[in-house]
């Protein structure tokens, strides 16, 4: 009520943060679009895009479906567990404890820990199997979990998958939370059954968290670069390991303006798709 | 310690709403003055660009005789007691006492002595070393007033601090805050909506209305005679009466009178819509012509039936500004 | 005990051990000797040997010292550069119009999402030139993009939330902008201001593609890990890696109550 609208000297304390994010953000990214159009020569064209033009549509296709597969395992299982720990069960504690874990363990640490574990040689998940009588089964010394690369992708999912998780079940329970308990009772009372409630109260209530938990982590997903990078190195690559690729050998690091270009692209695009369909969710809500 | 205060053409608005419009008011040294006027018409903004804390679109304060005008919050030697006490919560009643010491360098001997002293002129020697989130209202209220106290500031701004208390501990702290008023001789602007305190505590009540102060003076002024029909309609249990001049030979006027101003007789007829008892009175909402009006009587009527009565005074409004007082003379003897 | 409680305890029992697996991997092997684990074609999965001498082997490795150390500073950097920037901003933006300073949230929210690849390539450029490539400031600087964000977004809530009028009162006092902050503000933003610490300093120890572009030779901890992995090393890595994990678990446990969703979502309904 009392806001001084017009005392803007309050800007200067925002200012060195605006500063900062225009100077280290927007500038380097705009820099990045303007030298992916140029070539070795200095001349401007498309070159970059021609040359990686195979690479970066495969690249590209792989990380949307990494990113997809991922959201939708970790959505799913986030709001499991959101709907465990809202419920007073004894021990919830230690649950609500042990599922936090993973957000302690560093993403390169996690990727190490899940290179050891899905090792086709010596791995703990091929012990697991062996233990369980599945090799025997199966007549087989061990699965090679690198066999194609959809093998791999799906392994990257699951590392992903497990040090992320924590992060959205966060974010739903607290928009469970939010929900009035009266709502539920008086649909109870109305016969609805749990699923129902489910259905008709819980995910409507639920929606603006579930958009920005996918805008949080959607946006992450599509930048994922050290778990593919520890897990599954150049095979195959995802965009951003893509243009590390690139970056890091110098016969190419113009193509990786080009690759990094199209990345921030489908940033952008995913950013605005979700924030839409979010507001629009928000909006249904009032 | 007392000094007084000038207002000249105060301007405040908020993005395109005016809230203060070429305000001016003059407060003595040492004087009670209560700024009344309904909810949302600018008492709170008018203390907070006295006293700097929010900028002021045009105008001058005066202080003594001096612009303090662009002196910031922290240079103006203004205290105020906001409505929620604004006590520090990471603070202990003492400490909060002793802020506005410690800001102005003082010593901690000096200090110490200060707060004692303002501690047992508040009665609140005992809390001293609580921390402020756990006292009651009325001793947070005590503890507020303690602090605007203890820097001997040239003015105090008082916003509502009486609004936050319960019916009991309301009366027994307006009292107090009287007797310290006179007792200290400070200058005291005080804002409230409710019409008991101003009665109660002020010297002069000022009347904020639209932007500008409608009307200044005692309490009694304003209640007998309103400057304004907006002022007449303000004041008071019950809106005065306002029913058309013809009535009594006033063509083009408008008459204003209390509901207590009657007495029998049959100048004014009416008919009765509802009655309502107060302590062996009757207040009688009725329909005269045009206006709607209640008037205080001892006579029992019944809801439906007509009533007539003269007049003992009333006031001429022309316009909506008063214009004349009347005593009716040959009334006047006879008790209302 | 009704059926539904029966099968949230199932369902959150196997979902335990999924998620308390990959830690006691790690800590098997950190304690058990490799003949036991590394050595064998299917490791044994239960503790059925204790020794220290993987750990004491990691310990004499200098090389992974170094930069751990080298994250823990820079994480400081973070850290104390986001307390600076978003308690600094968060203040401005609580006292201007929320129209206005919901915009400058979104867009610094934007930048976030900007991919870090993207941007830190064109940095690293200008790094060089500046003398920050390889340098622990260079990759503080461009940690702190990350961060800054949500710190901003949380130290704005933390104003927001203040008593009304306090800092008001603070100046009728006699208090200047300083002694505002020093013996009131702070005080009493005391909690936003120990979460935004913690989150600063927990992404950037965790953060990879900066310090991998940025700084590539005086790498960051989880940067030279990879180094060892990629190398195929991994038996001074795990014990390593477990010794620099434990206490950020048990930080992330003891901070859990400040590890709401409503301080990471507020602002983006704003």
């Amino acid at each position: 009520m009392f806001k001084n609208h017009t005392n803007y000297k309050y800007i200067l304390f925002v200012l060195p943060a605006l500063v900062y994010v225009a100077a280290l953000s927007f500038f380097p990214a705009a820099s990045v679009v303007f030298l992916s159009f140029k070539t070795p020569k200095g001349a401007y064209s498309l070159g970059n895009y021609y040359a990686i033009k195979g690479g970066l549509l495969k690249s590209t296709f792989d990380t949307v479906i990494v990113s997809f597969g991922a959201l939708l395992i970790q959505l799913f299982f986030a709001i499991l567990i959101a709907n465990i720990l809202i419920k007073s069960l004894k021990g919830n504690k230690l649950f609500s404890t042990i599922f936090i874990i993973p957000y302690g363990i560093s993403t390169v640490v996690s990727a190490f820990i899940f290179s050891l574990i899905f090792s086709a040689v010596g791995g703990f998940a091929n012990s697991t199997l062996h233990s369980l009588g599945l090799l025997h089964l199966f007549g087989i010394a061990g699965v090679n979990w690198y066999a194609t690369q959809y093998t791999s992708m799906g392994i990257v999912m699951f590392a992903d998958f497990w040090k992320n998780t924590p992060l959205i079940a966060l974010i739903l329970l607290g928009g469970l939370s939010s929900i009035d308990p009266a709502m539920m009772e008086a649909a109870s009372v109305d016969g609805a059954g749990s699923f129902r409630r489910f259905i008709h109260i819980v995910l409507p209530n639920l929606a603006p968290y579930i958009a920005i938990a996918l805008l949080i982590r959607g946006v992450s997903e599509f930048n994922i670069f050290a778990l593919p990078l520890v897990l599954i190195g150049y095979h195959p690559s995802l965009i951003n390991t893509l243009v590390y690729e690139y970056f890091t050998s110098i016969s190419s690091v113009d193509y990786s303006y080009a690759a990094a270009t199209i990345l921030l692209l489908i940033i952008v695009a995913f950013a605005v798709l979700v924030i839409k369909l979010g507001g629009a969710s928000n909006y249904e809500k009032q | 310690m007392t000094y007084k205060m000038e207002l000249i053409n105060l301007k405040k608005s908020y993005n395109s709403v005016k809230v203060l419009k070429n305000l001016n008011l003059n407060v003595n040294e040492g004087e009670f003055l209560v700024i009344l006027g309904p909810s949302g018409e600018g008492k709170s903004t008018l203390l907070r660009t006295i006293v700097g804390i929010e900028q002021l679109d045009g105008g001058k304060v005066m202080v003594d005789g001096k612009d303090v005008t662009n002196r910031p919050p922290n240079k103006k030697n203004i205290a105020m007691v906001f409505q929620n006490y604004a006590l520090y919560p990471n603070m202990t009643v003492y400490e909060n006492i002793a802020f506005p010491l410690k800001m102005a360098g003082m010593n901690k001997t000096e200090i110490k002595t200060k707060v004692n002293d303002v501690a047992k002129l508040l009665k609140i020697e005992d809390v001293l070393d609580k921390n402020a989130t756990r006292l009651s209202g009325g001793q947070k209220q005590r503890v507020a007033i303690a602090r605007a106290l203890v820097r001997k500031p040239a003015l105090f701004l008082l916003d509502e601090p009486l609004s936050n208390l319960d019916a009991r501990v309301r009366y027994t702290s307006r009292q107090e805050l009287k007797r310290l008023q006179k007792e200290l001789n400070y200058t005291f602007i005080y804002v409230t909506h409710d019409q008991l305190e101003a009665s109660n505590l002020a010297d002069r009540v000022a009347v904020l209305h639209d932007g500008v102060i409608e009307q200044i003076g005692t309490y009694n002024d304003l209640y007998e005679k309103p400057a304004t029909k907006w002022v007449g309609d303000f004041i008071g249990a019950y809106p005065m009466n306002f029913i058309d001049g013809n009535v009594l030979n006033y063509p083009d006027k408008i008459i204003g009178f209390r509901s207590v101003w009657t007495t029998n007789g049959d100048t004014i007829k009416a008919k009765i819509n509802l009655i309502e008892n107060s302590e062996g009175n009757y207040y009688v909402h009725c329909t005269s012509g045009e206006s709607n009006i209640v008037i205080k009587t001892k006579d029992q009527y019944s809801v439906g039936d007509d009533i007539s009565f003269d007049l003992t005074r009333f006031n001429i409004y022309n316009n909506g500004v008063l214009e004349d007082v009347k005593l009716t003379e040959y009334y006047k003897s006879e008790p209302s | 005990m009704k059926n539904s409680n029966i099968l949230s305890y199932i369902l959150a029992i196997i979902l335990a051990i999924i998620f308390i697996y990959p830690l006691y991997i790690l800590i098997l092997i950190a304690f058990e000797p490799v003949s036991l684990t590394f050595d064998r074609l299917y490791p044994y999965q239960l503790p059925f040997d204790f020794t220290l001498v993987n750990f004491e082997s990691s310990i004499k490795d200098l090389s992974l010292i170094t930069p751990v150390l080298r994250s823990v500073v820079v994480a400081f950097i973070v850290a104390i550069l986001a307390i600076v920037l978003s308690t600094s901003a968060g203040y401005g933006l609580n006292k201007i119009s929320s129209k206005f300073s919901n915009k400058i949230i979104v867009l610094m929210f934007f930048a976030n999402m900007l991919p870090a690849i993207v941007i830190a390539i064109p940095i690293s450029v200008y790094f060089i030139k500046l003398g920050l490539y390889d340098n622990v400031f260079g990759i503080a600087l461009a940690q702190e993009l990350v961060v800054l964000p949500i710190s901003t977004f949380i130290m704005l809530g933390g104003f927001r939330a203040l008593p009304v009028d306090i800092e008001n009162q603070t100046n009728i006092d006699g208090a200047n902008l300083l002694s505002s902050f020093r013996y009131v503000l702070v005080p009493l933003i005391r909690v936003p201001l120990i979460i935004t610490f913690l989150l600063a300093w927990m992404t950037s120890w965790d953060e990879f593609t900066y310090a991998i572009i940025i700084s590539p030779l005086a790498p960051t901890f989880p940067v030279s890990l990879y180094d060892y992995v990629s190398r195929g090393d991994p038996f001074i890595s795990s014990s390593f890696a477990l010794l620099v994990t434990i206490p950020v678990i048990v930080i992330v446990v003891f901070l859990q109550k400040y590890l709401k969703g409503e301080y990471l979502t507020g602002g983006m309904k704003a």
